[in-house]
Order: C-alpha cells, then structure tokens, then sequence
C-alpha cells in the first residue's frame, strides 16, 4: 500500500546513529474519583522502526495508557522518556490518530485540508504554509494513496480511506509516534491485513507505531512487539513471537 | 409610503438601520461557530436564561442598560457554566442540567420581572425591540463584533483545529479547556449584544441561522464565516425595510426572512 516509488525516508533511523527509544518507568495513572489506579507501575522500554500492539481484556487500561502517551491524561507517577527527555516536552513528536467516531465528520473539511492540519505543530497559529510544507503534504498523502481524493470532503470518505487520511496527517505532522486507538475494529480481513501491513511499512520507515488491539491470533502476524495488560497491571512486554504464550495470555484473558 | 421616507429620514431610523448591519452581521458572523461547535440547543437554553440576568440586574441596580446587560452577562455565564459543572460532577447529561437550570431561571426571571412591575417591557426583552435601542447598545455590538472578528481570525487555525478534532488539539498542548470557555463566552457576549433587538427567545434564530444556510451552500469553513456575516446583516437591513411599511415587528421579521432563506437553501443544497 505504501507506494514505494516515492519512499520518503520520514525521519528514518539513521543507521550510524541509535534509534529513537521510548522509555516507559513506572508509569501510574489514575483517573478521578475512580478507587483504583487505572494503569499501576508499567516498565517497558521500545525503538523506532517497531510495531507494539497494546493488549488485555475490556477495562485493563490499553485505552488509557495511550491517552497518557498522547498528552490527554496526565501520569500520576512515573515517567515516559524520548531519547531520555520527558515526552511531554516534544509534543510534536507524537501523531494521535482519532477513531472515525471521536471526529466530527460533517465538519467541512476536504482531505487535503485534514492533512495540512498535520503541518499546524511546527507553523504555529499564524505562520503561513509554505512551498516546504506544501511538498510534505504532498507526499504524505502520495505515501498513503490518497493524492486523488484530496479535494473531496471527509464525509464523502470509507472508513478506510479516512484512517489513512489520518494516517496521512501523522506523517505531514513529521512525528516518529503514531498512536491509535483500536485501528482494526470494523475493518473485514482484506482491510485488516492491508491496515497491518501498512503499519509495519510506516514503522520500519523509522517510526513507532502503537495501537491498542484485541485478537489474540492475529497480534504476531500486524505486529512486532506485545504489551499485555490487565486491570492495569504489566502482565509481559517483548516480542510477539515470545510472549503470546498459553501462561500469559491465560493470566491476561481469563 | 410617505411615512416611510419621512421615517428614514429621522436620525432614529439611521441608528436602527446601523443597528440592523452591525448586529446582523456579528451575529451572522458568530452563527457559524456555533453551527460547527454543534451547540445551538445549548445557547437556545442560555439565551432564555438571561431573563433572569436582567431582572436581578433590574432589580440591583435600577433600570437601565447597563443594568440589564450585565446581569444578562453574568446570567448567560453562570447557567452556561454551572449546567456544565453539575454534568461533570453527576450522572446528569449535560442537555438535561441546562434544560432545567435554564428553565428554573427563565421563571424565576419572569417572576421578578412581574413583580417589578415591567410586564411591558418583558415583551421587548423576549421579541426585541430594535427601535428603543440606544448609542450604547450599538457601540456594545460594535465592541462584540470586533472581539469576535479579531479573536476569530487571529486564533483561526487553533480553532479549526480544536473544533475539528479536539484530541489532536489537546494532544499538541493546546488549552482546550480554555478554548471552550472563551469561545462560550464570545457566544454569550453576541447574544447580549442583539438581546434588545430581537429579544431573548428571537435572538437564537440569529445565531444559527445565517452559520447553518451557509452550510447547506458551501464545504469551506471561512465562507461560513464572512457569508454568516453578510447573510446576518443583508437579512437584517432586508427586514428594516419590508417591516415599517407593512407594519410588522422588526426582530421578528428578520428572524422570518431567515427561515425562508433557510427553506430555499434546503432545496438548493449540496447533495452528500
């Protein structure tokens, strides 16, 4: 799906210097007024050019430890590092990818416009777009196999096509993190592997992708990596391969 | 007829021409906010709710201008803000809190109003009364109107974004909480502005109606915008001159011509 013709190397890891990591400590995060912690003492730590699917049963806290990773619910313990400085402080760096429900579809907007929002972190609110930014956008959705649905409006778009919009925007935003919120859900078989495999592409380009994802028998074919939850807590994080076992996900599912 | 241009002529019916402009036009502008905001329901239930405002503002500091609109002011701010707080803090929906905060202070306003003897007037702040407006309500709309044409088209970018797609907005650091509260300020603020012209239940076809036509005509947000304005006004101006000669209610006729507009541009729509 990723035209290849035109591959853009988005920041990609350079090969003479280490990936981006992202560093996970001890991360606690509480929502208010609820009893318990939602997320208690997560530990993990992953590089640029990975996928890392984000799995446990309802309420395990997938959900919220990606709003902590976007900046939409704050920790109230522990720390999240990017190259070892607070994520926080590079807000830019992290793309947010909405489900097709949490925007405001009629809003009227074409595709080209929704990408070029992408360009708004490093313009600032007044700075015009230039000739560089126009270019960005450009390829950002040539990447992505929209160039010719860019003067339509959303609403006129499948599901499919907006997340790639969307998708579209994280790369015009130049972020190395993408994160997303149960990006399978409602897509058949064909749109699940394409997805999956689009993914793995954006990442191995140099970036992180992490998603919150629900089946068990797909996970180690979208993804590289696994973070298993439940009720909050850390059951593993590794490899797919490694840690989709009969014990873990026994002490994760059941 | 003669009336008529012998009526134009008066520096009264200048005033209430500029009146018509300056009003159509801010709130025609601001209408397209809150058609993308989705909030009109909302400001329907906060425009009858100043009621109160005025009457308590009456009732404090005497009869007056300045009286009732900042009591409006603080009435608009206070219902708006306590129905969001008593949803956030309760099961309660936000729409279900501010249906009966909203009512409670409309009766309650009424009550007063009554009370104070100025059931006449409680007919002008309900439909407006454009012709009794003063230098001072016009130079309170000049004032809105320039607050909100610089505050939108500064911020225009922050906003579209935060309208939009409020995650991304927050996830960049952004203060959407801020944000709403400013822009629902700025909503309120128009709403007061036109409150004498076409009155408390009148006011919220202003501002919707002009934002949501130009929906039905055009994909482009700013169009929204800048055609509101003109959409708001040129019905406003339209209205000032069907209404004296046939002798109809001046907000009440500007309020009319929208919904025909509207119906007309149902029919003429962008079909999705």
């Amino acid at each position: 799906m990723v035209n290849n013709k035109d591959h853009i190397c988005w920041g990609a890891a350079n090969p003479n210097h280490l990936p981006h990591e992202l560093r996970v400590r001890g991360l606690c995060a509480t929502y208010p007024r609820a009893a318990q912690p939602t997320l208690a003492k997560l530990n993990f730590s992953i590089h640029c050019g990975h996928t890392l699917a984000v799995m446990g049963p309802n309420g395990a806290g997938k959900s919220t430890l990606l709003n902590v990773l976007a900046g939409l619910m704050s920790s109230t313990n522990g720390k999240v590092l990017w190259d070892g400085k607070a994520l926080h402080q590079t807000r830019r760096e992290v793309a947010w990818l909405p489900q097709r429900n949490q925007v405001d579809l009629s809003f009227p907007i074409t595709v080209r416009e929704l990408v070029e929002m992408g360009r708004y972190p490093a313009l600032g609110p007044w700075r015009a777009a230039g000739e560089h930014d126009a270019t960005i956008v450009d390829k950002a959705m040539r990447t992505l196999s929209i160039a010719d649905l860019q003067q339509r409006q959303i609403l006129e778009l499948s599901g499919g096509q907006l997340q790639r919009v969307f998708l579209a925007r994280a790369l015009a935003q130049e972020a190395h993190i993408l994160l997303l919120d149960e990006p399978f859900t409602g897509l058949d078989a064909p749109g699940a592997n394409a997805l999956g495999k689009l993914l793995g592409e954006l990442a191995h380009e140099g970036r992180l992708v992490i998603a919150s994802y629900h089946d068990v028998d797909h996970a180690a074919c979208y993804f590289d990596y696994a973070l298993l939850l439940r009720e909050g807590k850390q059951i593993d994080f590794g490899p797919c391969t490694q840690i989709l076992t009969r014990n873990n996900l026994q002490s994760t599912y059941s | 007829m003669k009336d008529f241009l012998q009526y134009l002529a008066e520096p009264i019916a200048m005033r209430t021409l500029w009146t018509c402009v300056v009003i159509g036009f801010v709130d025609g502008y601001v209408s397209a906010l809150v058609v993308l905001r989705r909030s009109s329901l909302q400001i329907g239930a906060v425009s009858c709710a100043l009621l109160p405002g005025i009457a308590l503002g009456i009732l404090l500091f005497g009869l007056g201008q300045w009286s009732a609109l900042v009591g409006a002011v603080v009435a608009g701010l206070l219902v708006g803000l306590s129905s969001l707080f008593v949803a956030r803090s309760s099961a309660l929906h936000h729409d279900a809190a501010l249906s009966i905060i909203h009512s409670a202070a409309f009766a309650l306003g009424y009550m007063i109003l009554v009370r104070l003897g100025l059931q006449q007037k409680v007919d002008d702040w309900l439909f407006g009364n454009i012709m009794s407006m003063s230098f001072a309500d016009l130079c309170v709309a000049y004032g809105v109107g320039v607050v909100a044409l610089l505050g939108l088209t500064i911020f225009k970018r922050p906003l579209l974004l935060w309208l939009f797609d409020a995650r991304m907005a927050a996830s960049l650091g952004l203060p959407t909480r801020s944000i709403s509260y400013a822009v629902y300020a700025l909503i309120v603020l128009a709403l007061v502005s036109s409150l004498q012209a076409v009155g408390a239940l009148l006011t919220l076809g202003l501002l919707v109606a002009p934002g949501g036509i130009m929906r039905l005509l055009t994909n482009r947000a700013s169009t929204m915008f800048w055609g509101g304005g003109c959409l708001g006004a040129g019905c406003s101006v339209l209205a000032f001159f069907v209404s004296y000669p046939l002798n109809l209610h001046l907000g009440a006729t500007i309020i009319l011509l929208l919904g025909a507009i509207f119906c007309v541009a149902w029919l003429l729509r962008k079909k999705e």
